[in-house]
């Protein structure tokens, strides 16, 4: 045996009584190893004592107490149910369910919608602002205009209001 | 499964179909191991009845729950340690002295009453009684999961698989409770059970 064999035996003594045949292992390994006779003879002592650790009184009438205590339990709920009828208890809660997730489902589908169409009146708009630009013939002499000088648009042309008379 | 099925998941299973013989069956078959757990973990009378009552109701209204595969008594403590355990939290929330909780000028006598089952010499039961009441209050200082995992483990002879499952930690984790349980055992008790005289506390 070595030192592992001896712990599980010392673990084992927690938690019941050794064997003959394991007390005699355990003599064994101890007088291999003084230095742990007197932690075993402790550890046996406290073995022992938890062991005579006397129960605690039950009262005469427990389980008759705890049979009424059932009767009792199992007699409440069965009052409470018949109160409600059974498919009230069976269908409400289903009922909740399905009128939370309707709605739900209801909420989406509308505000899906709202987006879509608030799209569409953006579209139209843009589309309507183009129709109304003037005329692309307008600007026919657009790159003429811009090319003359500044300074004649500064005041006014006498050579051009002379002709004009 | 096992070769070897649990007697009690048997009678769980009738209690299932509504057979209040097999549930009382259960009943005096456990009553007393949840009662000591009980009491040693509240430490009162009165409100260990109460949890080791409420222990078996909670069973026999689970019972549709309660599935053959799993050890009847490995089920039973674990409801009976969450009962423990909130019953804990709620003094801690509404703090109350018990009646049958012990005072300390009381010390000389007997903390709570005990079954008497053995016969013995008067020396020797005065030296069992002093030695019982030693044990008894080197436990009730330990931490809670210490105090179940070593009630759980000598006196219900529970594997440790199924101390672990009780306690909700690993079988490493539970050994490691218990040794540190009963190093603390071993500490207060030692001059007790070396000499037979109490330690007096400082």
């Amino acid at each position: 045996m070595n030192e592992f064999d001896y712990k599980l035996l010392l673990e084992e003594s927690w938690r019941r009584r050794l064997t003959p045949a394991e007390e005699a292992t355990v003599r064994a390994w101890l007088a291999q190893h003084p230095e742990s006779k007197a932690d075993w003879e402790l550890e046996s002592q406290v073995s022992a004592a938890l062991e005579k650790l006397p129960n605690v009184a039950v009262p005469g009438n427990f389980t008759a107490r705890v049979l009424q205590a059932v009767e009792r339990e199992a007699a409440a709920p069965r009052e409470s149910q018949n109160r409600v009828p059974w498919f009230l208890r069976v269908l409400l809660p289903r009922a909740a369910v399905a009128a939370v997730i309707f709605g739900v489902g209801v909420f989406t589908y509308r505000a899906h919608t709202s987006a879509k169409r608030a799209e569409l009146v953006q579209g139209v708009k843009v589309v309507a602002d183009v129709s109304s630009l003037p005329s692309p013939e307008i600007l026919q002499d657009f790159d003429t205009i811009r090319q003359m000088p500044a300074t004649t648009t500064a005041g006014p042309d006498p050579e051009l209001i002379a002709l004009m008379k | 499964m096992s070769s070897n099925p649990d007697p009690d998941a048997a009678l769980m299973l009738r209690v299932k179909q509504g057979d209040t013989g097999a549930f009382t069956e259960l009943v005096e078959k456990y009553k007393q191991p949840v009662m000591n757990l009980a009491y040693r973990t509240v430490r009162d009378m009165t409100e260990a009845e109460d949890l080791a009552q409420n222990v078996f109701v909670q069973v026999y209204k689970s019972a549709s729950r309660y599935k053959s595969t799993a050890k009847f008594s490995t089920w039973l403590f674990t409801i009976a340690r969450n009962l423990c355990l909130n019953e804990i939290r709620r003094r801690s929330r509404h703090p109350a002295e018990s009646l049958d909780a012990p005072h300390p000028e009381q010390e000389d006598q007997p903390l709570q009453q005990f079954e008497d089952k053995a016969t013995v010499s008067p020396p020797d039961s005065v030296l069992q009684g002093e030695l019982a009441q030693q044990i008894d209050r080197a436990l009730a200082d330990l931490p809670e999961n210490q105090r179940s995992a070593i009630l759980l483990c000598r006196q219900e002879e529970l594997s440790y698989e199924e101390i672990a499952e009780v306690l909700g930690c690993s079988v490493s984790a539970t050994k490691s409770l218990i040794h540190r349980g009963r190093e603390t055992l071993k500490e207060r008790l030692k001059a007790y059970l070396r000499t037979g005289e109490a330690k007096k506390p400082n």
